[in-house]
């Protein structure tokens, strides 16, 4: 695919400059985007249309089925975490584990769009595709600064099968893919 | 045995002390009642649309204004340094 990677401190950066490299990447996304950044992909392709003359399709939306491809194992592996925590009872002695996976997202794309600013369209068919509620928070940060966001949680049985039998066809490739199986033995012990 | 068809897409290989759980199948790999995880490089569409989600969440695409001439649009994704192993794919 090309590009370069910066290791710092505590991260790393893939930066994909190379003409060549961005094409690559261009004509692999294109057509598999389902938020509102799908702006930005068609602002660089316009970019690229008008510099080089070229005439690269501005793709739409992809609305087929979350299940169709692996388009929710990288969101996960990005914006996603997988939760195992031990529940108390009020003597302080640990009664239950409780796991689910969490995906959030803030709630609106920064810039004007065609295709509508909102994350509310794709943060409520991950939570349909897991039968699930979609929360919304609002949150307090540094300096005052409020967030908006959208969370979806695998918080019962259901949901937890579903995406795990989805990152099971689909794997994860960050570190949090050590969580599948984990999740998976207590799913099946429950 | 996917072991001997993909060896060379092999990125990593993690062994898990489960011993309750059995799969078969790409992801998991039966050894002697214990249980290791293997991660094969994705091809085609699989990949195409693992990265799209991946920009889509931690990724940002950076275009220069009409005015600007000093840089090309670039893409640019950042991870926790533990988390290396998606650009491992790159």
């Amino acid at each position: 695919m090309g590009g370069n990677l910066y290791i710092k401190n505590n991260y790393c950066k893939l930066l994909i400059k190379s003409k060549p490299s961005v094409l690559r990447v261009i004509y692999l996304i294109n057509g598999y985007m389902r938020t509102p950044k799908i702006e930005a992909l068609h602002r660089m392709i316009q970019w690229y249309n008008f510099k080089y003359n070229y005439n690269i399709n501005l793709l739409c939306l992809d609305k087929s089925p979350l299940n169709n491809n692996s388009w929710l194992s990288g969101y996960i592996d990005a914006d996603g975490s997988f939760y195992l925590n031990w529940l108390y009872d009020k003597k302080g002695r640990a009664t239950s584990l409780q796991y689910y996976m969490r995906v959030s997202q803030r709630q609106h794309y920064h810039r004007s769009s065609l295709v509508g600013i909102s994350y509310l369209n794709i943060m409520s068919r991950i939570a349909t595709f897991l039968s699930v509620n979609l929360r919304s928070r609002h949150r307090i940060r540094k300096n005052n600064f409020q967030e908006y966001s959208y969370e979806v949680r695998s918080g019962n049985y259901i949901s937890n099968y579903i995406i795990l039998s989805y990152l099971l066809k689909f794997p994860l490739f960050s570190y949090q893919y050590r969580a599948v199986p984990v999740q998976i033995e207590l799913l099946i012990k429950k | 045995m996917i072991l001997e068809h993909s060896i060379e897409k092999i990125i990593s290989f993690t062994y898990l002390s489960l011993s309750s759980v059995s799969y078969s199948g790409e992801i998991f790999l039966l050894l002697n009642g214990a249980m290791g995880l293997i991660l094969v490089k994705p091809s085609g569409e699989e990949f195409a649309s693992y990265l799209t989600g991946l920009i889509e969440g931690d990724g940002s695409i950076i275009v220069p204004d009409s005015k600007t001439k000093s840089y090309r649009p670039f893409f640019e994704i950042v991870f926790h340094i533990e988390w290396r192993s998606p650009l491992q794919l790159a």
